[in-house]
Order: C-alpha cells, then structure tokens, then sequence
C-alpha cells in the first residue's frame, strides 16, 4: 500500500493550524486513493496533546519533535523529510503554505526532482492523476493544472481549507531519528526577534482590522489597534500607508503585502483599489467604513457604513464594550 | 563582490487582466510589463551595497521572451553593471525547470551573492530562487526584509508569522527578498537612453523538455455579491454590531 506523507508543524507544543488544515485534506486523498495516511510532526509538540490529531485520520505518526528540531533549520528539516520519503516512498508529499512551508517545500522537491504546487486551494484526485487549482495573479484569476506524475509535492494555501475532523482513530507513533549535521554550509538561526508588544500576525488571525489613507496620520491608528484589541484581530494596512512609513509592512495587506483570508475583515478608510482588493477578497465576510460612497470598496464589501471613520469605530468600540 | 540579481518580466499590478479565447494564457494586448516589485526590492539592495562599494559588480539575469530586454535594460540604467538575457519564447511552467536553467547560468560564474524577490506577482510561486539554492548547493535564506554582509558572511532577518528569525550564513549566498524597507530608485531619463546603448547578453535555453504539468485552464474567481450599505453615520452601528454578533456569529 502507497502512502500520503504529510508535513506537520508544532509551535509552543501546539499544531499550528496551517498543518490541521493539512491533515483535513491529507485524510481526504488517502482516502480517496486508499493510501496509507502517514505524518511527521515536527517542531515543539507535546505527544500527551493527541486530542488534536486524533481525529484526522491518520495511520502512523512519525514524532520528530525534539529539543534538536524545537527552531526552524533548513538543513536539519531538510534531511529529517529528505530521509524519510527514502525511506517511505510517498506517492504525495504535503505542506502547509505557513512560513516554513514555503522555504522548505522547493528544497525537497529540487533535492528529488519532484514537482512542486505551492498554493493550492483544490485537489482533485482523478483516475490518471491530479487537478490542481490555485490562485495565480494574487488570485485575479485560477489556474487548474494536472499532474500525471508522481511522487508530486503540494503546499497548500494557509487560511483556505477548512479544519475538518473525521472522528476518533487510533494511530501508531515512532519516533524519528533527527541527525545533526556536520560541517554545513546552511543558515542557521541565530536569534529569534519577537514583536515588542505581543501582536497576532495578520496571516494567522481570524479576524483583521485594517487602516489605510482615510487615518489621515500614523497617530490615528491608535483607533485601530484599540478596536483590533476589543475583537481580538489583527492590525492590517494598505500598501499607501506602509509605503509612507506609517505602518510596517508585515501588516501589508495586498499584492506585494500578505493574501488573507480571516472570517471578518474591517477596512476603514481604505479605498480598496485593486493592489488592496485581491489580498483580501477572499475574506468570509468583509466591512467596510470610508466617507466616499464611491469608493470601489463598497463595491465587494459585504456591509459598508458611509461615514466619518473617527465618529465611527469610537462608537463600534463602544458598542462592543457592552 | 561579485553580486547576481535574478528578476522577471511581469504584468504591472495594476493590470486588469483579461483571459485570451483559448482559456490558458492572458490576453497581452495593453499589459503593460513592469519588473516584479518583488525583484525591484532585491535589486535594490544590491545597488545600495554598489553605493557603498564601487568595486561591487551587479549582474542582472532574466529569463523570457524578447521583451523582457526593456526591463534589463531598465536595471542598467539604474546602475547594474551586466545584463544577461536567458531567451526563451516558451512559456514553462514548471519551477522546477526554470530553476534548472537559471542554476547552470548561474554556476558559469563565481557570484558571492545571488538575489532573488521572494515570489513573483503574477504566478506566485515562490520556488525558484530556493530551488536554486539547492540546485547549485549555496546556501539560502528566503523571504528576508533587510540583510547585512560582515566579512565573509551574511547576517539576514527572515520574516515568518508574527516574529523576525535571524539567520546568518558564510557567502556565497542566496537571499530571496520581500518587500523591503529601502525605498526604491527610479533611472532619470538620461541614464535610460544611457543605458540603450549598453550591451545585453543574451543565452538560448533548450527549456521544457521534461514537462511535469499539464495546464487545463484559466478562469476568473468567483465575483462576490455586492453588499449593502446599512447606514450613513454612526447610528449604523447598532445595526453593524448586531449583525455580525447575531446574524453572522462571527466575533
């Protein structure tokens, strides 16, 4: 029996949720080629928190999280993965399109010489092999490819399939042995650099408040962090802002910012051009607040308030102060 | 120092982009065809250690049809010292392939640093200049907002979700680059038809050979339903809140 290898990452002895997602889609092509459902957990995991993987399915877990492996290393996850597709001979091999996913997926592709999908957002499994859709253009258009070969490697879009449990399943676990490398040539991680004030990253939050030119001054966005902070969101900014050095770019919505996809987006007072549009369309719901009832926001936005933004979210923070 | 920028010829992000009848390429008439911003940035580095180091040599490398010459020649102007065009008329999709062809032209030079944008705008890939790495075996860090070179090495802050990871490792190099912090220059017209003038050099590749994929189609994502506007003042939000709590159950 063939089997599907996923890639799963654990942070702070959690799973990340970019890698639940993995594992609902993972369980759905083993099932549907009736492939063995394999995964390797890397990262900081705690084995006694299987109540978050005990219901995806999967056949055998392959632990690889040690203190060794506890911080992302290109080489160290490189040849763990690398050793184990030798070893297992997966038909699929899947990522999570999070950080670590997308800087480690082409390492073992190129190593192997296997394609590589990065972003998709639908797999179809079809009798002579696979269809792939994925967002091209910062998802102004979708492509659909097929693949007829494999092994193939997939990556699959963060924040786009749904976390989905099929019931409890026992599963067998062992341990992987992670080898320190000698003599590399590598990167190695030096030092981790956290955030002054501990912010949800606009990739990974469910809900976001966005700013852009409408704030007026950078002061201004004190309105936003305060609103973010009372829904629990993210603090998200149009490319006019970053770019005039008001906000960092991590919180860059759009093309050449961060794709997002939360279950509640709230623009103030952000036209919504195109550059904006396509890194936030896909949101679950999307409101919108700008004094110009033109503005090509509201053409997308699924409840818009035409109004002073500075009478406004003062008065939403209230209301949801209640 | 020998510095190699790789960029790519893409359609400007404001570009309303319309499908062609056959449904598998992108209507080209009135693209207007800009280098990924992506690209810009990481040249942009490279050109700011040159300010600093005259003694810097910046290669340029694109691979794609006959237009892209413009936007080497673009990368010039700006003050990249060498341009080398990587023909090909083909479309190739696959990274893997396009990582293949760039690496040998890569390896017929001794660059201590290779610079790539992280992904590029229009396929979104974000494979190439890692795939590279691994390829030709130089080290790489991708997806970094600034780096420094001390000596023999290089010392680059990769971005990843909510924090900054540090990386450090010896040259030769490989940086696939965000967005960065350094705002970008433009070349004065002068420097433009200064630049015309400068060669390029240009390479044929024998690509897509080993075709991995196949491409079905294009299609345009589904167009969300306009919404409504439920108030012109504050008075909406009442009605906003209670929506998102009640209707939606959303926060």
């Amino acid at each position: 029996m063939g089997c599907i290898l996923s890639i799963i990452e654990a942070k702070n002895k959690e799973i990340r949720n970019s890698s639940l997602e993995v594992l609902s889609e993972s369980q759905k092509i083993a099932k549907t080629k009736n492939l063995e459902n394999k995964v390797v957990i890397l990262g900081e995991y705690d084995q006694n928190n299987s109540n978050q993987i005990n219901e995806f399915g999967i056949d055998v877990v392959l632990l690889g999280a040690t203190d060794k492996i506890k911080d992302y290393s290109p080489d160290l996850y490189k040849n763990t993965i690398l050793g184990l597709i030798n070893q297992l001979e997966p038909e699929i091999i899947l990522f999570s399109g999070s950080a670590i996913g997308k800087d480690i997926s082409p390492r073992i592709s190129a190593n192997l010489n296997y394609n590589l999908v990065t972003e998709c957002i639908e797999i179809k499994v079809e009798d002579d092999g696979y269809k792939i859709k994925r967002p091209i253009f910062a998802g102004k258009i979708i492509q659909t490819l097929k693949f007829n070969k494999e092994p193939i490697v997939m990556s699959l879009k963060s924040n786009y399939f749904m976390v989905k449990k099929v019931g409890q399943k026992e599963y067998s676990t062992e341990q992987v042995n992670i080898e320190e490398i000698e003599n590399t040539t590598a990167p190695m991680l030096k030092e981790i650099i956290q955030p002054q004030k501990e912010t949800l990253d606009v990739s990974e939050a469910s809900i976001i408040v966005a700013g852009g030119r409408g704030m007026k001054e950078p002061n201004n966005f004190k309105l936003i962090e305060e609103l973010a902070e009372v829904l629990d969101a993210a603090v998200g900014a149009s490319r006019a802002v970053v770019d005039a050095g008001w906000r960092p770019h991590s919180e860059q919505v759009g093309q050449t910012g961060k794709i997002v996809s939360p279950n509640l987006y709230i623009a103030a007072g952000i036209s919504g051009a195109i550059q904006h549009q396509v890194g936030m369309i896909n949101s679950k719901c999307i409101v919108a607040i700008n004094k110009d009832k033109n503005a090509p926001i509201f053409k997308f936005a699924d409840y818009g308030i035409v109004g002073d933004l500075f009478e406004i979210i003062p008065e939403l923070i209230t209301k949801l102060k209640e | 120092m020998n510095i190699a920028v790789c960029i790519k010829q893409v359609p400007d992000t404001a570009s309303q982009l319309k499908i062609s009848e056959d449904n598998k390429s992108i209507d080209e008439n009135g693209i207007k065809y800009e280098i990924n911003p992506f690209d810009e940035y990481a040249l942009e580095e490279a050109l700011r250690l040159k300010d600093n180091d005259s003694t810097i040599n910046i290669t340029v490398i694109s691979l794609g049809p006959e237009r892209v010459k413009k936007s080497l020649t673009k990368t010039l102007a700006m003050g990249a010292d060498e341009a080398l065009h990587i023909e090909t008329d083909e479309v190739i999709d696959d990274c893997i392939n396009i990582a293949k062809i760039i690496a040998d032209e890569i390896k017929k030079n001794q660059y201590d640093l290779i610079l790539f944008g992280k992904k590029s705008v229009d396929q979104d890939n974000n494979q190439v200049g890692i795939m590279i790495g691994e390829l030709n075996n130089i080290s790489c860090i991708s997806n970094c907002s600034e780096f420094r070179i001390e000596g023999n090495k290089i010392i680059a802050n990769r971005e990843v979700e909510g924090s900054v990871e540090v990386f450090e490792s010896e040259l030769p190099a490989i940086i696939t680059h965000e967005k960065g912090k350094n705002e970008l220059r433009y070349p004065s017209l002068k420097d433009l038809m200064a630049a015309k003038k400068k060669p390029i050099n240009t390479v044929k590749n024998e690509a897509g050979k080993d075709k991995k994929s196949e491409l079905i189609k294009l299609e345009y994502p589904e167009k969300r339903e306009e919404g409504v506007i439920i108030g012109e003042d504050k008075s909406a939000v009442t009605k906003l809140v209670r929506i998102l709590r009640e209707e939606k159950k959303i926060i």
